[in-house]
Protein backbone atom coordinates (compact mmCIF):
# COMPACT_ATOMS: atom_id res chain seq x y z
CA UNK A 1 0.00 0.00 0.00
CA UNK A 2 3.03 2.63 0.92
CA UNK A 3 4.99 1.71 -1.95
CA UNK A 4 0.99 2.59 -4.23
CA UNK A 5 1.11 5.94 -2.48
CA UNK A 6 4.80 6.56 -3.21
CA UNK A 7 4.66 5.73 -7.10
CA UNK A 8 1.52 7.62 -7.29
CA UNK A 9 3.36 10.83 -5.09
CA UNK A 10 5.80 9.95 -7.49
CA UNK A 11 3.78 9.70 -10.94
CA UNK A 12 1.44 12.68 -10.16
CA UNK A 13 3.41 15.81 -10.93
CA UNK A 14 4.23 14.15 -13.95
CA UNK A 15 0.82 13.56 -15.13
CA UNK A 16 0.24 17.09 -14.04
CA UNK A 17 2.49 18.69 -16.16
CA UNK A 18 1.18 16.47 -19.14
CA UNK A 19 -2.36 17.58 -18.53
CA UNK A 20 -0.96 21.61 -18.02
CA UNK A 21 0.65 21.31 -21.37
CA UNK A 22 -2.29 18.97 -23.15
CA UNK A 23 -4.60 22.43 -22.27
CA UNK A 24 -2.22 24.93 -23.01
CA UNK A 25 -1.80 23.45 -26.42
CA UNK A 26 -5.70 23.16 -26.91
CA UNK A 27 -5.60 27.06 -25.52
CA UNK A 28 -2.97 27.59 -28.25
CA UNK A 29 -5.56 25.75 -30.87
CA UNK A 30 -3.41 23.15 -31.61
CA UNK A 31 -3.57 19.24 -31.73
CA UNK A 32 -1.72 17.45 -28.43
CA UNK A 33 0.36 14.32 -29.15
CA UNK A 34 3.12 12.53 -27.59
CA UNK A 35 5.45 9.61 -28.61
CA UNK A 36 7.96 8.29 -29.55
CA UNK A 37 10.56 8.83 -32.99
CA UNK A 38 10.77 5.95 -34.90
CA UNK A 39 13.13 7.39 -37.80
CA UNK A 40 16.32 9.51 -37.70
CA UNK A 41 15.60 13.49 -38.91
CA UNK A 42 15.83 13.82 -42.15
CA UNK A 43 16.32 17.12 -43.93
CA UNK A 44 14.20 17.74 -46.60
CA UNK A 45 14.46 21.17 -49.49
CA UNK A 46 11.83 24.22 -49.56
CA UNK A 47 10.77 26.81 -51.29
CA UNK A 48 12.27 30.68 -51.31
CA UNK A 49 11.09 33.02 -49.51
CA UNK A 50 12.92 36.90 -49.96
CA UNK A 51 16.02 34.80 -50.15
CA UNK A 52 15.47 32.64 -47.50
CA UNK A 53 14.97 28.57 -47.78
CA UNK A 54 12.03 27.28 -46.25
CA UNK A 55 13.29 23.73 -45.37
CA UNK A 56 12.12 21.77 -43.27
CA UNK A 57 13.67 18.40 -40.74
CA UNK A 58 11.18 15.28 -40.41
CA UNK A 59 10.84 12.53 -38.06
CA UNK A 60 8.21 9.92 -37.53
CA UNK A 61 6.62 9.62 -34.41
CA UNK A 62 4.51 6.88 -32.84
CA UNK A 63 1.83 8.67 -31.24
CA UNK A 64 0.85 7.80 -27.33
CA UNK A 65 -2.97 8.89 -27.92
CA UNK A 66 -3.55 6.48 -30.70
CA UNK A 67 -0.34 4.03 -32.03
CA UNK A 68 -0.29 5.80 -35.69
CA UNK A 69 3.13 6.94 -36.85
CA UNK A 70 2.85 10.46 -37.94
CA UNK A 71 5.00 12.28 -40.29
CA UNK A 72 6.40 15.42 -38.51
CA UNK A 73 7.10 18.41 -40.29
CA UNK A 74 9.50 20.67 -38.52
CA UNK A 75 10.18 24.33 -39.97
CA UNK A 76 13.73 24.65 -39.90
CA UNK A 77 13.52 28.84 -39.25
CA UNK A 78 12.29 28.39 -36.19
CA UNK A 79 15.31 26.26 -34.74
CA UNK A 80 16.83 28.75 -32.94
CA UNK A 81 20.45 27.58 -33.98
CA UNK A 82 19.20 27.71 -37.73
CA UNK A 83 21.66 28.81 -40.42
CA UNK A 84 20.22 30.87 -43.17
CA UNK A 85 20.14 28.56 -46.54
CA UNK A 86 22.07 25.72 -44.92
CA UNK A 87 21.04 22.40 -46.33
CA UNK A 88 21.60 20.39 -42.99
CA UNK A 89 19.44 19.98 -40.14
CA UNK A 90 19.85 22.33 -37.50
CA UNK A 91 21.80 20.68 -34.11
CA UNK A 92 19.13 21.40 -32.05
CA UNK A 93 16.88 19.22 -33.99
CA UNK A 94 19.51 16.92 -35.33
CA UNK A 95 20.15 15.92 -31.55
CA UNK A 96 16.54 14.18 -31.65
CA UNK A 97 17.23 10.27 -31.96
CA UNK A 98 15.30 7.18 -32.63
CA UNK A 99 13.85 6.56 -29.32
CA UNK A 100 13.53 10.07 -28.24
CA UNK A 101 10.70 10.99 -26.42
CA UNK A 102 8.62 14.36 -27.99
CA UNK A 103 5.79 16.55 -27.03
CA UNK A 104 4.23 18.35 -30.06
CA UNK A 105 1.21 20.90 -30.35
CA UNK A 106 0.57 21.75 -33.91
CA UNK A 107 -1.81 20.67 -36.71
CA UNK A 108 -2.52 17.42 -37.67
CA UNK A 109 -2.96 16.97 -41.52
CA UNK A 110 -3.42 13.91 -43.87
CA UNK A 111 -2.53 13.19 -47.55
CA UNK A 112 -1.96 9.59 -47.69
CA UNK A 113 0.36 9.83 -44.84
CA UNK A 114 -0.85 10.98 -41.20
CA UNK A 115 1.30 13.88 -39.93
CA UNK A 116 1.45 17.10 -37.93
CA UNK A 117 2.76 20.17 -39.05
CA UNK A 118 2.73 23.91 -37.90
CA UNK A 119 4.79 22.48 -34.81
CA UNK A 120 6.32 26.21 -33.89
CA UNK A 121 5.58 29.30 -33.08
CA UNK A 122 2.93 30.93 -34.69
CA UNK A 123 4.76 34.53 -34.57
CA UNK A 124 2.66 36.34 -31.99
CA UNK A 125 -0.27 35.94 -33.91
CA UNK A 126 -3.76 35.19 -32.28
CA UNK A 127 -3.78 31.41 -32.95
CA UNK A 128 -6.26 29.03 -34.85
CA UNK A 129 -6.75 25.75 -35.37
CA UNK A 130 -4.72 26.12 -38.77
CA UNK A 131 -2.42 28.46 -37.24
CA UNK A 132 -1.71 27.32 -33.78
CA UNK A 133 1.27 28.39 -31.64
CA UNK A 134 2.71 25.13 -31.68
CA UNK A 135 6.08 23.44 -30.36
CA UNK A 136 8.52 20.73 -30.39
CA UNK A 137 9.53 19.83 -26.93
CA UNK A 138 11.83 16.77 -25.65
CA UNK A 139 10.78 14.81 -22.62
CA UNK A 140 13.32 13.43 -20.78
CA UNK A 141 13.77 10.22 -19.57
CA UNK A 142 12.85 11.64 -15.96
CA UNK A 143 9.89 12.92 -17.36
CA UNK A 144 10.56 16.76 -17.35
CA UNK A 145 9.33 18.78 -20.08
CA UNK A 146 12.30 20.66 -22.46
CA UNK A 147 11.98 24.13 -23.82
CA UNK A 148 10.42 24.43 -27.50
CA UNK A 149 12.70 24.12 -29.84
CA UNK A 150 10.78 25.74 -32.57
CA UNK A 151 10.56 29.06 -31.20
CA UNK A 152 12.64 31.50 -32.67
CA UNK A 153 10.90 34.38 -34.23
CA UNK A 154 13.92 35.75 -36.45
CA UNK A 155 12.06 35.07 -39.76
CA UNK A 156 8.74 36.27 -38.72
CA UNK A 157 9.37 38.72 -41.15
CA UNK A 158 8.91 36.99 -43.97
CA UNK A 159 5.45 36.42 -43.30
CA UNK A 160 4.66 39.48 -42.47
CA UNK B 1 -32.08 6.24 -71.45
CA UNK B 2 -30.14 3.15 -72.89
CA UNK B 3 -29.04 1.60 -69.89
CA UNK B 4 -25.45 1.04 -71.74
CA UNK B 5 -25.32 4.83 -72.77
CA UNK B 6 -26.01 5.79 -69.10
CA UNK B 7 -23.38 3.86 -67.93
CA UNK B 8 -20.75 5.39 -70.13
CA UNK B 9 -22.03 8.89 -68.58
CA UNK B 10 -21.17 8.01 -65.19
CA UNK B 11 -17.56 6.36 -66.61
CA UNK B 12 -17.24 9.74 -68.50
CA UNK B 13 -18.59 12.18 -65.37
CA UNK B 14 -16.19 10.30 -62.85
CA UNK B 15 -12.89 10.64 -65.17
CA UNK B 16 -14.08 14.07 -65.71
CA UNK B 17 -13.75 14.79 -61.96
CA UNK B 18 -10.77 12.72 -61.53
CA UNK B 19 -8.59 15.03 -64.68
CA UNK B 20 -10.50 18.24 -63.32
CA UNK B 21 -8.66 17.05 -60.11
CA UNK B 22 -5.16 15.76 -60.89
CA UNK B 23 -4.57 18.53 -63.69
CA UNK B 24 -3.82 21.11 -61.93
CA UNK B 25 -1.30 19.34 -59.73
CA UNK B 26 0.86 18.41 -62.32
CA UNK B 27 0.61 22.18 -63.37
CA UNK B 28 1.40 23.56 -60.58
CA UNK B 29 4.17 26.23 -60.65
CA UNK B 30 8.19 25.60 -60.49
CA UNK B 31 8.86 29.19 -59.46
CA UNK B 32 9.14 30.30 -56.04
CA UNK B 33 6.25 30.24 -53.63
CA UNK B 34 4.34 33.27 -53.69
CA UNK B 35 2.39 34.61 -50.77
CA UNK B 36 -0.71 36.12 -51.20
CA UNK B 37 -2.84 38.80 -49.01
CA UNK B 38 -5.15 37.37 -46.33
CA UNK B 39 -7.47 38.46 -45.19
CA UNK B 40 -7.84 37.95 -41.26
CA UNK B 41 -4.80 36.96 -39.87
CA UNK B 42 -1.87 37.94 -41.64
CA UNK B 43 1.03 36.02 -40.21
CA UNK B 44 -0.97 32.92 -40.12
CA UNK B 45 -2.67 33.04 -43.19
CA UNK B 46 0.03 33.62 -45.29
CA UNK B 47 2.51 31.27 -43.81
CA UNK B 48 -0.25 28.64 -44.62
CA UNK B 49 -0.58 29.39 -48.09
CA UNK B 50 3.43 29.64 -48.36
CA UNK B 51 3.47 26.17 -46.76
CA UNK B 52 1.11 24.80 -49.01
CA UNK B 53 2.83 25.85 -51.92
CA UNK B 54 5.81 24.62 -50.87
CA UNK B 55 4.08 21.52 -50.30
CA UNK B 56 2.76 21.79 -53.83
CA UNK B 57 6.22 22.19 -55.29
CA UNK B 58 7.89 19.41 -53.85
CA UNK B 59 9.24 16.81 -56.43
CA UNK B 60 6.89 13.86 -57.04
CA UNK B 61 7.86 10.73 -58.24
CA UNK B 62 6.22 11.57 -62.06
CA UNK B 63 8.25 14.57 -61.93
CA UNK B 64 10.85 14.50 -64.42
CA UNK B 65 14.65 16.30 -62.98
CA UNK B 66 14.26 18.46 -66.01
CA UNK B 67 11.09 20.27 -64.65
CA UNK B 68 12.90 21.22 -61.03
CA UNK B 69 14.16 24.40 -60.43
CA UNK B 70 17.81 24.91 -59.75
CA UNK B 71 18.51 25.76 -56.61
CA UNK B 72 20.41 29.14 -56.27
CA UNK B 73 24.06 29.10 -55.12
CA UNK B 74 24.23 29.80 -51.93
CA UNK B 75 27.58 30.63 -50.05
CA UNK B 76 29.10 29.87 -46.84
CA UNK B 77 27.44 32.78 -44.81
CA UNK B 78 23.88 31.41 -46.31
CA UNK B 79 23.65 34.29 -48.55
CA UNK B 80 22.38 34.02 -52.14
CA UNK B 81 24.98 34.82 -54.84
CA UNK B 82 24.95 36.27 -58.13
CA UNK B 83 28.23 36.08 -60.24
CA UNK B 84 26.71 37.91 -63.34
CA UNK B 85 27.43 35.00 -65.81
CA UNK B 86 30.72 34.50 -64.33
CA UNK B 87 32.58 31.92 -62.79
CA UNK B 88 33.88 32.67 -59.15
CA UNK B 89 37.61 33.30 -60.58
CA UNK B 90 36.37 36.19 -63.52
CA UNK B 91 34.66 37.80 -60.69
CA UNK B 92 37.17 38.06 -58.47
CA UNK B 93 39.32 38.91 -61.27
CA UNK B 94 37.43 41.93 -61.86
CA UNK B 95 37.13 43.45 -58.73
CA UNK B 96 40.48 42.08 -56.83
CA UNK B 97 42.72 44.77 -57.98
CA UNK B 98 39.99 47.71 -56.44
CA UNK B 99 39.79 45.43 -53.47
CA UNK B 100 43.15 45.37 -53.22
CA UNK B 101 43.41 49.17 -53.40
CA UNK B 102 40.52 49.35 -50.35
CA UNK B 103 37.43 49.74 -52.31
CA UNK B 104 35.23 48.09 -49.72
CA UNK B 105 32.75 47.69 -52.32
CA UNK B 106 34.88 45.59 -54.00
CA UNK B 107 36.40 43.85 -51.01
CA UNK B 108 32.87 42.39 -49.89
CA UNK B 109 32.03 41.13 -53.03
CA UNK B 110 35.62 39.61 -53.54
CA UNK B 111 34.45 37.89 -50.01
CA UNK B 112 31.07 37.23 -51.09
CA UNK B 113 32.25 35.10 -54.17
CA UNK B 114 35.21 33.20 -52.67
CA UNK B 115 32.39 32.38 -49.66
CA UNK B 116 30.44 30.85 -52.30
CA UNK B 117 33.46 28.12 -52.84
CA UNK B 118 33.72 27.70 -49.26
CA UNK B 119 31.62 24.80 -48.68
CA UNK B 120 32.43 22.68 -51.20
CA UNK B 121 32.94 19.49 -48.88
CA UNK B 122 30.35 20.39 -46.35
CA UNK B 123 28.64 17.00 -45.91
CA UNK B 124 25.03 16.09 -47.88
CA UNK B 125 22.25 16.13 -45.04
CA UNK B 126 20.19 12.83 -44.76
CA UNK B 127 17.61 13.96 -47.08
CA UNK B 128 13.57 12.76 -46.99
CA UNK B 129 13.66 11.47 -50.75
CA UNK B 130 15.82 10.89 -53.47
CA UNK B 131 14.42 13.94 -55.72
CA UNK B 132 15.86 16.13 -53.47
CA UNK B 133 18.98 14.55 -53.11
CA UNK B 134 19.73 14.63 -56.60
CA UNK B 135 18.89 18.24 -56.67
CA UNK B 136 21.38 19.18 -54.07
CA UNK B 137 23.80 16.87 -55.68
CA UNK B 138 23.41 18.75 -58.65
CA UNK B 139 23.61 22.00 -57.02
CA UNK B 140 26.95 21.31 -55.68
CA UNK B 141 28.15 20.21 -59.09
CA UNK B 142 27.75 23.26 -60.49
CA UNK B 143 29.28 25.23 -57.35
CA UNK B 144 32.37 22.94 -58.23
CA UNK B 145 32.31 23.97 -61.39
CA UNK B 146 32.20 27.51 -60.91
CA UNK B 147 34.84 27.30 -58.36
CA UNK B 148 36.63 25.15 -60.51
CA UNK B 149 39.68 27.75 -61.20
CA UNK B 150 39.51 29.00 -57.17
CA UNK B 151 42.82 28.17 -55.07
CA UNK B 152 42.24 26.78 -52.01
CA UNK B 153 44.55 29.99 -50.46
CA UNK B 154 41.83 32.68 -52.33
CA UNK B 155 39.14 30.71 -50.18
CA UNK B 156 41.42 31.28 -47.07
CA UNK B 157 41.72 34.88 -48.06
CA UNK B 158 38.07 35.50 -47.74
CA UNK B 159 38.18 35.78 -44.48
CA UNK B 160 41.09 38.85 -44.52
CA UNK B 161 38.59 40.46 -47.22
CA UNK B 162 35.68 39.66 -44.60
CA UNK B 163 37.34 41.01 -41.61
CA UNK B 164 38.73 44.12 -43.70
CA UNK B 165 34.65 44.64 -45.10
CA UNK B 166 33.36 44.46 -40.90
CA UNK B 167 35.88 46.63 -39.46
CA UNK B 168 34.97 49.23 -42.02
CA UNK B 169 31.17 49.56 -41.03
CA UNK B 170 29.69 47.31 -43.74
CA UNK B 171 26.57 45.63 -41.65
CA UNK B 172 26.37 42.46 -43.64
CA UNK B 173 30.09 41.75 -43.62
CA UNK B 174 29.35 41.87 -39.79
CA UNK B 175 26.46 39.61 -40.01
CA UNK B 176 28.47 37.25 -42.32
CA UNK B 177 31.36 37.12 -39.85
CA UNK B 178 28.71 35.68 -37.22
CA UNK B 179 27.64 33.16 -39.46
CA UNK B 180 31.19 32.35 -41.09
CA UNK B 181 31.45 30.14 -37.86
CA UNK B 182 34.34 28.12 -37.30
CA UNK B 183 34.33 24.33 -38.52
CA UNK B 184 34.95 22.83 -35.32
CA UNK B 185 33.09 24.60 -31.88
CA UNK B 186 35.84 22.87 -29.44
CA UNK B 187 34.63 25.88 -26.48
CA UNK B 188 38.59 25.14 -25.64
CA UNK B 189 39.86 26.46 -28.64
CA UNK B 190 41.19 29.98 -28.07
CA UNK B 191 40.38 30.85 -31.64
CA UNK B 192 36.53 29.78 -31.45
CA UNK B 193 36.24 31.77 -28.32
CA UNK B 194 38.11 35.09 -30.40
CA UNK B 195 35.37 34.76 -32.85
CA UNK B 196 32.41 34.34 -30.48
CA UNK B 197 34.19 37.31 -28.72
CA UNK B 198 34.66 39.26 -32.29
CA UNK B 199 31.01 37.80 -33.50
CA UNK B 200 29.17 39.46 -30.44
CA UNK B 201 30.90 42.70 -30.91
CA UNK B 202 30.24 43.23 -35.17
CA UNK B 203 26.79 41.68 -34.38
CA UNK B 204 26.22 44.70 -31.79
CA UNK B 205 27.23 46.95 -34.19
CA UNK B 206 25.50 46.59 -36.85
CA UNK B 207 22.37 46.26 -34.20
CA UNK B 208 23.43 49.51 -32.58
CA UNK B 209 22.51 50.94 -36.31
CA UNK B 210 18.79 49.32 -36.44
CA UNK B 211 19.84 46.05 -38.09
CA UNK B 212 16.53 44.02 -37.89
CA UNK B 213 19.12 40.89 -38.86
CA UNK B 214 21.62 41.18 -36.21
CA UNK B 215 19.59 42.33 -33.37
CA UNK B 216 17.59 38.93 -34.43
CA UNK B 217 21.00 36.87 -34.64
CA UNK B 218 21.84 38.26 -30.98
CA UNK B 219 18.17 37.24 -29.65
CA UNK B 220 19.32 33.63 -30.63
CA UNK B 221 22.44 34.18 -29.42
CA UNK B 222 20.98 34.70 -26.24
CA UNK B 223 18.59 32.52 -26.41
CA UNK B 224 20.49 29.19 -27.34
CA UNK B 225 23.82 30.14 -25.67
CA UNK B 226 25.77 29.99 -28.45
CA UNK B 227 27.64 32.92 -29.11
CA UNK B 228 27.26 34.10 -25.45
CA UNK B 229 26.11 32.84 -21.95
CA UNK B 230 22.35 32.32 -22.09
CA UNK B 231 20.17 35.31 -20.86
CA UNK B 232 16.50 35.00 -21.40
CA UNK B 233 16.21 38.93 -20.45
CA UNK B 234 18.52 39.83 -23.51
CA UNK B 235 17.19 36.94 -26.11
CA UNK B 236 13.51 38.48 -25.19
CA UNK B 237 15.15 42.20 -25.48
CA UNK B 238 16.79 41.77 -28.74
CA UNK B 239 13.64 40.06 -30.16
CA UNK B 240 11.15 42.52 -29.28
CA UNK B 241 14.08 44.90 -30.65
CA UNK B 242 14.51 43.31 -34.11
CA UNK B 243 10.94 43.36 -34.32
CA UNK B 244 10.37 46.75 -33.73
CA UNK B 245 13.48 46.96 -36.16
CA UNK B 246 11.18 45.90 -39.27
CA UNK B 247 8.70 48.50 -38.11
CA UNK B 248 6.68 46.03 -36.00
CA UNK B 249 4.86 47.69 -33.30
CA UNK B 250 2.66 46.11 -30.47
CA UNK B 251 1.54 46.62 -26.85
CA UNK B 252 3.75 45.61 -24.22
CA UNK B 253 1.30 42.43 -23.30
CA UNK B 254 1.34 41.45 -26.72
CA UNK B 255 5.09 41.71 -26.45
CA UNK B 256 5.21 39.83 -23.73
CA UNK B 257 2.87 37.02 -24.90
CA UNK B 258 4.91 36.34 -27.91
CA UNK B 259 8.62 37.28 -26.37
CA UNK B 260 8.33 36.46 -22.91
CA UNK B 261 7.52 32.35 -22.86
CA UNK B 262 8.60 31.07 -18.97
CA UNK B 263 9.97 35.16 -17.90
CA UNK B 264 8.38 36.82 -14.54
CA UNK B 265 7.01 39.80 -14.80
CA UNK B 266 10.42 41.84 -13.67
CA UNK B 267 11.92 39.95 -16.16
CA UNK B 268 9.74 41.05 -18.88
CA UNK B 269 9.41 44.68 -17.84
CA UNK B 270 13.48 44.68 -17.36
CA UNK B 271 13.53 43.57 -21.31
CA UNK B 272 11.18 45.86 -22.42
CA UNK B 273 13.21 48.33 -20.94
CA UNK B 274 16.05 46.90 -22.60
CA UNK B 275 14.73 46.63 -25.81
CA UNK B 276 14.04 50.42 -25.68
CA UNK B 277 16.81 51.56 -24.90
CA UNK B 278 18.26 49.57 -27.75
CA UNK B 279 15.84 50.60 -30.70
CA UNK B 280 15.17 54.54 -29.54
CA UNK B 281 18.31 55.70 -30.52
CA UNK B 282 19.40 53.36 -33.25
CA UNK B 283 16.01 52.99 -34.90
CA UNK B 284 14.78 56.71 -34.69
CA UNK B 285 13.85 57.77 -37.93
CA UNK B 286 14.24 61.54 -39.49
CA UNK B 287 11.13 63.38 -38.59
Amino acid sequence: MNRVLALLLLVSPMLAAVASEQSTCTANKGAYLTGTVTSAPKFASGSYIDGVETSHTHVNLKADQDGKTYDVAMDNVYAVDYVKNSSSVPASLGAIKVGSRLELCGEKYTGGDVGIHWVHSNCGATPTSTAPNGWVKQISSSGSIGANLERSQNYCYLWN
Amino acid sequence: MDRRVSNWVVVAGIAACVTAYVWPAHDAPVAPAVTTAPAADPVAATARNAWFSAALMAPRPGDTVEQEPDRPLVARNGRIVDLNGLDVAQFIAQREGAARLGDMQAVYQVYQAEALCANLDAPLPELMDDADRERLTRARTRQRALCANVSPAQVQERLHYLKLAADAGNADAQIDYAMEMPATMNPDDPAVAQWKQDAMGYLKAAGARCNADALGLLSNAFDAGSLAERDPVLAMAYGVASARARRLEKTPEQWAQQFGDGLSEADIAAALKQSAQLTDGACRRPE
